[in-house]
């Protein structure tokens, strides 16, 4: 048996991410079946000086603060995935945990004016699925730190890609 | 309202400063698509017969297209149409990046400037809001410094900008539209037309959405198209390496063009190769909007003369352009360039190509010291190469006559250089020599906007296909040897047709003719998914053809005439001396006659021929011009 229950979240390698917030596009398409950035729950924050992107959003936090701010019990966590959800209609549009939210992964959805965030599409998350860089991983920080690690020492044994700028005919 | 498109046009007028927004017609959409299409169908109806290219009559279109904003991959571009300074004919350059979709969720598929403003202004779209804001304070400014600006000055991150430098405020010929830094909608001039109305920038914010016909079927359509890039055997080098790995392919068919195309074969090849690029200079790729592929750079130089330049790119054409054809074999030197080059707002090929030009000049003696301010203009200096991009932007001394363009230099320069003046229409040729691949050098000739690689892109030639796929493409076995011109015309003829369409929907041509991964009939799925109509593939490739008469038409009736369909002597008279392609020229008459039978263009005038107008349905456009034969 296991030291504790682990539950599956989003892990970012922003040095990854190339900035084509395909991210946002499928998220936006998973949950409202358009194509809007505006409407996704991940945005990439981009420094196009030094060419650097950083996808933001939901940690889902274990002492999750907009749980804890939220005033009317809106906020609770999914019973399968663990993911924040908020519940639309018991939220009051206060703000609070949008203030709250110590990574600007909380924000309000411009039509319904309620809190949206990640909700992890319930277990199959699609901006992880379709990052064309595998910079977006859906998996339990035991599983996220294995393969960091693994990453990292990759280099020590010499491992690298065999590249060839020549296309090579398939 | 139509799904897919924004379904409004927005039309500014700076010197009434005027704004009106009409609502986009569902027959003109069906008609020419979008993008490029709608930019030259608008410049055709609004620009009158003979105008100066800068003056207010002229336009600046800007549109993007149907899937723009979708998961479509990478249909994330805009086309910038004007009248070019450059060619007097049409002038188009297309950006990637992220300045096209957010411009359609702020809910317009085109903005046409016209007129001129009076002083300096910038163009602030805030979903319906719709501003023309003073921009003195930026005139004067470089791209990244306006850049900057005007973010402080909106203060909304998220806002997405296209502008100009201080070469498109000076009206330097090939000055370009830059956006996202380092992305540039480059060729024919645009950035001159938009400097010439006093235009410094557009900002724009949208916070809307698109929404497609049928969600379903355009998302399973877009899992199986993703499958077929990935698969390409092109994707790892373009995703990797970026455009710096077809470095590595002209030098292999011997098309390295070095020394303004005296020869394909650079000494110096290894330090600028694919692998070069990738082990010193590459620090990550960047993406344009919604694309898979991320063949964009981002360089930077660590040690030597040029140590802290850094940036976007640089991109094979302008390696070559910048660097081999005026003999330079330096990153570092390439990498300030390119830099310089988008600050400024320049077009790096014509850029480069005129620089290589007027080296050519200096080492035959026709030019000297004294005309260059004093710069010693020889192949090979990249400190020379430095000096003059300032000047060409400034317009300064011996740079004011550079700044017009390799045909204009040639003409008040005199004394021969026309001989060695490159260029078609009047614009610049790009990298890849044409000698060695023989349906890009017809491609160049027949293309609107003069010079032009894009035009066609006929790449089918270049992918070692077998010659059974040569036969069912283009009915030649040899459609697939570079070096040979049977089946090129007709695969000129279809790549013309297709890539126009694809222009006109604004996805990216490494998508569709890298290893065509997206067919006329897979686009034609691409927009009836989104938009709901019932189009085939057939019926893509005759919107495709349709704009392409309507450049055609615009061409010939501001007098660029048949004749014109030709390509400098250097590449039909003077064979490779050296490498792999030695004695290859292109011979362009074996190819042209065939494609004008394939055109139904009359092989006298370059008129079309009515039967095919009408096919078309541009009889009325023609006929108000004479530009017909029965």
């Amino acid at each position: 048996m296991g030291l504790q229950q682990e539950f599956k979240t989003l892990f970012i390698e922003h040095e990854k991410c190339n900035g084509c917030r395909i991210c946002e596009l499928r998220c936006s398409f998973a949950h409202e079946r358009l194509f809007s950035p505006e409407l996704a729950r991940i945005h990439v924050v981009k420094w196009e000086l030094d060419a650097i992107d950083v996808p933001v959003a939901c940690r889902q936090c274990v002492d999750a603060p907009c749980m804890a701010v939220c005033p009317t019990e809106a906020i609770s966590r999914h019973p399968e995935t663990n993911a924040i959800i908020v519940d639309e209609e018991k939220c009051i549009g206060c703000k609070m945990c949008v203030i709250a939210c110590p990574f600007g992964a909380m924000q309000m959805h411009p039509v319904t004016n309620k809190a949206i965030t990640c909700d992890l599409c319930g277990g199959d998350p699609q901006c992880a699925k379709y990052c064309p860089e595998n910079a977006i991983h859906y998996m339990t920080p035991s599983e996220y730190v294995a393969y960091r690690r693994k990453e990292k020492t990759k280099k020590l044994v010499g491992k690298k890609e065999k590249r060839s700028p020549i296309p090579q005919a398939s | 309202m139509l799904k897919g498109y924004a379904g409004q046009i927005l039309f500014v007028d700076l010197t009434k400063r005027k704004i009106v927004k009409e609502p986009l017609r569902e027959d003109f959409a069906k008609l020419y698509l979008g993008g490029r299409g709608f930019n030259s169908r608008f410049l055709f109806d609004m620009v009158s017969k003979g105008i100066d290219p800068f003056s207010p009559e002229n336009i600046v279109a800007i549109s993007n297209g149907p899937l723009c904003g979708t998961l479509a991959p990478s249909s994330n571009r805009y086309t910038v149409t004007a009248k070019s300074p450059m060619t007097h004919g049409v002038g188009y350059a297309n950006s990637g990046g992220h300045f096209g979709p957010e411009m359609k969720y702020a809910g317009y598929d085109t903005i046409v400037i016209t007129g001129k403003a009076d002083e300096p202004v910038y163009l602030y779209i805030d979903d319906a809001s719709v501003e023309i804001r003073s921009a003195k304070h930026l005139w004067g400014k470089d791209t990244f410094e306006t850049d900057a600006m005007l973010r402080e000055e909106i203060g909304d991150e998220k806002i997405q900008m296209l502008y100009i430098g201080q070469a498109g405020e000076n009206l330097v010929y090939f000055s370009a539209i830059i956006n996202n830094l380092y992305r540039a909608a480059a060729r024919t001039g645009v950035g001159a037309v938009m400097g010439s109305k006093k235009l410094k920038a557009i900002a724009v914010r949208g916070t809307g959405y698109v929404e497609v016909a049928d969600p379903d079927k355009f998302d399973a359509f877009i899992d199986q198209t993703l499958q077929k890039i990935y698969d390409d055997p092109a994707y790892p080098s373009l995703s990797h390496y970026g455009t710096p790995f077809l470095i590595d392919l002209a030098y292999l068919g011997g098309g390295l063009a070095t020394r303004n195309n005296q020869t394909g074969v650079f000494e110096k090849y290894e330090e600028v190769s694919a692998e070069t690029f990738n082990e010193y200079y590459r620090v990550k790729s960047e993406s344009c909007f919604s694309c898979p592929i991320h063949c964009g750079k981002y360089a930077r130089v660590r040690s030597g003369k040029y140590k802290g330049a850094k940036g976007g790119g640089p991109e094979y054409e302008s390696i070559v352009c910048i660097g081999t054809k005026c003999g330079i074999g330096d990153y570092g030197a390439i990498i300030y360039a390119n830099e310089l080059a988008n600050r400024y707002g320049m077009d790096t090929i014509s850029l480069g190509d005129t620089i290589a030009f007027a080296m050519e000049a200096y080492e035959k003696g026709i030019l000297t010291k004294d005309m260059t301010d004093g710069i010693e203009l020889r192949f090979g200096n990249d400190e020379a190469l430095i000096e003059m991009i300032k000047k060409i932007a400034f317009r300064d001394g011996f740079g004011n006559i550079l700044a017009d363009g390799t045909k204009r230099a040639a003409e008040k320069i005199n004394k021969g250089a026309e001989k060695f003046a490159l260029h078609v229409k009047g614009l610049e040729p790009p990298a890849y020599d044409v000698r060695t691949a023989k349906a890009f050098g017809l491609g160049w000739a027949t293309a609107t906007r003069g010079a032009d690689h894009l035009a066609a892109l006929p790449n089918f030639e270049l992918l070692g296909y077998s010659p059974e796929k040569g036969v069912e493409w283009f009915g030649s076995p040899k459609a697939v040897d570079p070096y040979a011109t049977e089946g090129k015309p007709r695969m000129v003829y279809w790549h013309e047709n297709f890539g126009t369409a694809v222009d006109s929907a604004e996805m990216c041509k490494y998508t569709c003719f890298s290893a065509y991964a997206v067919k006329p009939e897979d686009l034609a799925l691409f927009i009836n998914y989104a938009v709901g109509w019932n189009l085939t593939g057939n019926d893509i490739l005759r919107i495709g053809e349709r704009i392409y008469n309507v450049e055609r038409l615009f061409n010939l009736r501001e007098g660029i005439s048949k004749s014109e369909d030709r390509l400098p002597d250097r590449f039909t008279k003077e064979p490779l001396p050296e490498g792999p392609a030695k004695g290859q020229v292109v011979e362009l008459d074996k190819m042209l006659p065939e494609y004008y039978k394939l055109r139904q263009w009359d092989w006298e005038t370059g008129y079309p021929k009515l039967s095919k107008l009408k096919e078309l349905g541009l009889v009325e456009d023609a006929k108000k011009y004479g530009l017909y034969v029965k």
